[in-house]
């Protein structure tokens, strides 16, 4: 990994080597081609159901998803959807998650004078400032007045009302943009959001004691896979071995870092939990490690 | 070889999200304002020469995330500046309230002889104001600091208000700086910043944007 000046994207890193020599890659590297629709729809029977989750999550692992049809196909890896579900369960999911999510803001908007105000110093504040400013040179959330930035404003105050004890934490913005982007639906991609938050590294829990553990986790992967940076930040003291320059990385699973078609990438592929044994309430460190195992060292 | 630089010094910039500290970084060192930048997550730095008296000061420029939930990391910073932005938004009462919040942070944080300036940025935003000048002036004086209102839009008293903090840093090393207006030996100042060696050639570093 390289810094490079790009004065567009203000990105930090480049893929310095795109391709690897075969002696270093995964053997079924090249192995899958992108998921396309064709190839969804050889994944799913005829009531919708996805036949073998395993072999879809390897294929979208290895090749990813092709961008016509990630709307349709995130869901199910962001555990909106289950695999086994029917279409026809599908629908009727929809809708009674969407009347849910009405729900939700409705709460958001019958509360007292107090308690907006109280809202509003601890979430909306933020929220305000943040939506403005997260993706707009995304053709999605361009130009003044756009819509979709007002729709993702709903959703992270909403979320915020859903799940109190997170409520908004910078960068949590940057997380959904993305997803409302493909998934489109307001409430689908909602409940899309409650599904990465709950599943991935991100913020299951703000607190640091699980960030500490995230890095703990990188150290000791770094350890044992490049004894020699390990040696070299060890040789920095203290401050090398933080490595608190891999904060926002994990935080937000490089998507400051790469540009945005690499970085979505790079969330399929940890999000398709291929080989992960994932177990909910352990702060999901495995994604974590299969994002930078995979996507960065 | 000719040296980059005589001294390399850590500023960081505090203050409320969204007040502008991103935004005065990157027109301090890129001359660049964008209006909807992105928010910092954690914290981001660049870097800049400046020639202050004759030296040649490298400044890394710590960028903090402003949300209260980041602190944890952002305070694990405080102790390795030598100067420190106090920054509020004109435009924003409640991010000039806090500024004493920031200042206590820095004062149980930050090392002893940290020197700190206050900063009331958005001073282009004139419509909105709701900070007076002279309560930013008396918030300073009572913290015995100076005080500019700037603007990273109209690119107001940016350069101004870099430079002057660089200048409180150096006289406030002066003894360690003393002989180096003489051109004395330039490795001599490694020691202010043991574990910052000068770049070995003369070659920069591929520019980096960081914001």
């Amino acid at each position: 990994v390289q810094q490079l000046a790009d004065e567009k994207t203000c990105m930090q890193f480049s893929i310095r080597r795109p391709k690897l020599p075969s002696s270093e890659t995964h053997p079924e590297e090249n192995a899958h081609k992108r998921l396309d629709v064709a190839a969804w729809l050889r994944h799913l029977n005829e009531a919708g159901q996805v036949e073998e989750e395993y072999k879809l999550q390897k294929a979208i692992f290895f090749g990813g998803i092709d961008i016509a049809i990630r709307g349709e196909v995130w869901p199910f890896l962001l555990r909106y959807y289950s695999y086994e579900s029917t279409s026809e369960e599908r629908e009727a999911l929809r809708i009674q998650k969407r009347k849910e999510y009405l729900e939700i803001q409705e709460k958001r908007l019958a509360m007292t004078p107090d308690e907006h105000k109280d809202f509003w110093r601890n979430v909306q504040f933020t929220v305000d400032k943040d939506v403005v400013r997260t993706d707009r040179s995304n053709q999605f959330f361009r130009g003044e007045g756009n819509p979709n930035v007002e729709t993702m404003r709903r959703i992270l105050l909403n979320y915020a009302v859903f799940n109190p004890a997170i409520g908004y934490s910078q960068g949590m913005s940057d997380l959904v943009a993305p997803i409302l982007a493909e998934v489109l639906d307001e409430s689908d991609t909602f409940w899309c959001f409650v599904g990465l938050m709950q599943n991935t590294i991100f913020f299951s829990s703000p607190r640091d004691e699980d960030m500490e553990k995230q890095l703990m986790y990188l150290r000791e992967l770094l350890r044992l896979m490049h004894p020699r940076f390990y040696q070299h930040l060890l040789s920095l003291g203290e401050d090398g071995l933080q490595m608190l320059f891999c904060h926002r990385w994990i935080l937000l699973c490089f998507k400051r870092e790469f540009p945005d078609a690499e970085a979505l990438r790079m969330w399929e592929a940890c999000w398709a939990h291929y080989q992960v044994r994932s177990s909910p309430g352990t702060a999901a460190g495995p994604a974590a490690w299969q994002g930078l195992s995979k996507g960065c060292w | 070889m000719a040296k980059q630089y005589d001294v390399l010094f850590r500023l960081l910039l505090l203050g409320d999200s969204g007040v502008g500290k991103t935004c005065l970084l990157c027109r301090f060192t890129d001359n660049e304002f964008h209006p909807a930048h992105i928010s910092t997550i954690g914290v981001d730095f660049k870097m800049k020469t400046i020639e202050v008296d004759g030296i040649k000061v490298r400044i890394q420029i710590w960028d903090t995330a402003g949300q209260e939930r980041y602190q944890t990391i952002t305070k694990q910073y405080y102790r390795r500046a030598q100067g420190i932005f106090l920054v509020y938004d004109i435009s924003s009462e409640r991010s000039y309230q806090h500024v004493m919040k920031w200042a206590s942070d820095v004062d149980e944080y930050a090392p002893d002889g940290v020197q700190k300036i206050l900063i009331g940025n958005k001073a282009d935003e004139e419509h909105k104001r709701q900070v007076a000048k002279e309560q930013g002036l008396q918030l300073a004086r009572e913290y015995g600091m100076d005080f500019y209102e700037t603007s990273a839009c109209s690119n107001l008293n940016i350069k101004e208000s870099f430079t002057r903090l660089t200048e409180l840093v150096l006289q406030a090393h002066r003894k360690e700086l003393a002989g180096l207006r003489a051109a004395a030996a330039p490795a001599d100042l490694a020691r202010l910043d043991e574990d910052e060696l000068p770049p070995a050639g003369a070659e920069e570093a591929p520019k980096a944007c960081w914001c």
